[in-house]
């Protein structure tokens, strides 16, 4: 049986002196939400699992850094992200895929040059909307790191633009490129995929 | 030839398509809006464009801080290896560049 979850100033005093119970109900209480956290950036699980070990031995040695009055859920959300980031850069895998084949195409005179395919988005038709929730999953795992990293800063986990173009060395205006073509693609292959053309 | 008055003219489908960002994120100029709700009122295969460009970012808003399992084999491993690497000394490398957007919020 799992111990009831710890009061937060009882897991900082814990986990500041090393206990290996307070460690323990540590792990039990954070690994899936930080998981979560870091299954968004990667699905790849051996990536994943040693992100989520890495994060959880950060958060326990930087512990004394963290300050008492706020919430500890966003200061360790923040160490998952930026430990997710780091390693992915790192470990880049190199993705084949070609953006353009997916963003849209105009006439000559800029009028939209097919007809658009899209979906209702009723939130009652709660099968669909998990059936495409599953599919954007899979749409954002698929697209190559520089596209896929703002663009789960930015729609997952809303962090402004400034703080992600900061975050990933690139410009204001590059992020914001690269956002918006990556939405471009997911709209895209959601469309394609609801209107049973994939 | 007359000299385009650009402020006057209609958006394309393809300059709006290229705005969308700002227009969805709410960080576009008053006027250039104007001009966008301008074309999206005349343009029905723009406004489905929007519609299921924004539906996109909402359904992503949904995938965060959901949990995810975590195996009872793997919550057992880090368990064990948090033990066995707590009490170690931080390792020296070299201090990282700290980002700059930890020190918000
Ligand atoms: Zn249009």
């Amino acid at each position: 049986m799992k111990a009831k979850p710890l009061e937060q100033g009882d897991l900082i005093e814990g986990l500041k002196s090393r206990d290996t119970k307070v460690i323990d109900s540590f792990v039990d209480q954070f690994s899936r939400p930080l998981f979560g956290v870091i299954l968004n950036y990667t699905k790849n699980p051996s990536d994943a699992e040693e992100i989520l070990q890495d994060t959880l031995l950060r958060v326990i040695r930087k512990i004394d850094t963290f300050r008492q009055q706020s919430d500890i859920w966003p200061w360790m959300k923040r160490i998952a992200v930026n430990n997710s980031i780091m390693w992915l850069r790192k470990h880049r895998r190199y993705t084949e895929i070609q953006l353009d084949d997916w963003m849209p195409r105009f006439r000559e005179d800029g009028e939209l040059a097919y007809p658009i395919f899209g979906w209702s988005g009723d939130p009652e038709e709660v099968y669909l909307n998990r059936e495409l929730s599953s599919q954007l999953y899979e749409a954002i795992q698929s697209l190559p790191f520089q596209y896929r990293a703002p663009l789960v800063l930015r729609d997952i986990d809303g962090y402004p633009i400034r703080q992600i173009a900061s975050l990933l060395g690139l410009k204001e205006a590059t992020t914001k490129t690269r956002i918006h073509r990556a939405r471009l693609f997911l709209r895209e292959k959601l469309a394609r995929y609801h209107s049973g053309r994939t | 030839m007359k000299f385009r008055n650009r402020h006057s003219d209609l958006f394309t489908c393809e300059e709006c398509i290229h705005l969308l960002l700002d227009y969805a994120d709410g960080t576009m100029a008053p006027e250039v809006r104007r001009k966008l709700d301008e074309h999206l009122s005349a343009c029905p295969p723009c406004q489905h464009y929007l519609r299921s460009y924004t539906s996109c970012t909402e359904m992503a808003r949904q995938l965060r801080d959901q949990e995810a399992q975590v195996p009872a084999e793997l919550q057992d491993r880090l368990k064990s290896f948090l033990r066995e690497q707590v009490n170690l000394p931080w390792p020296k490398t070299p201090r990282r560049r700290r980002a700059k957007w930890s020190r918000r919020s």
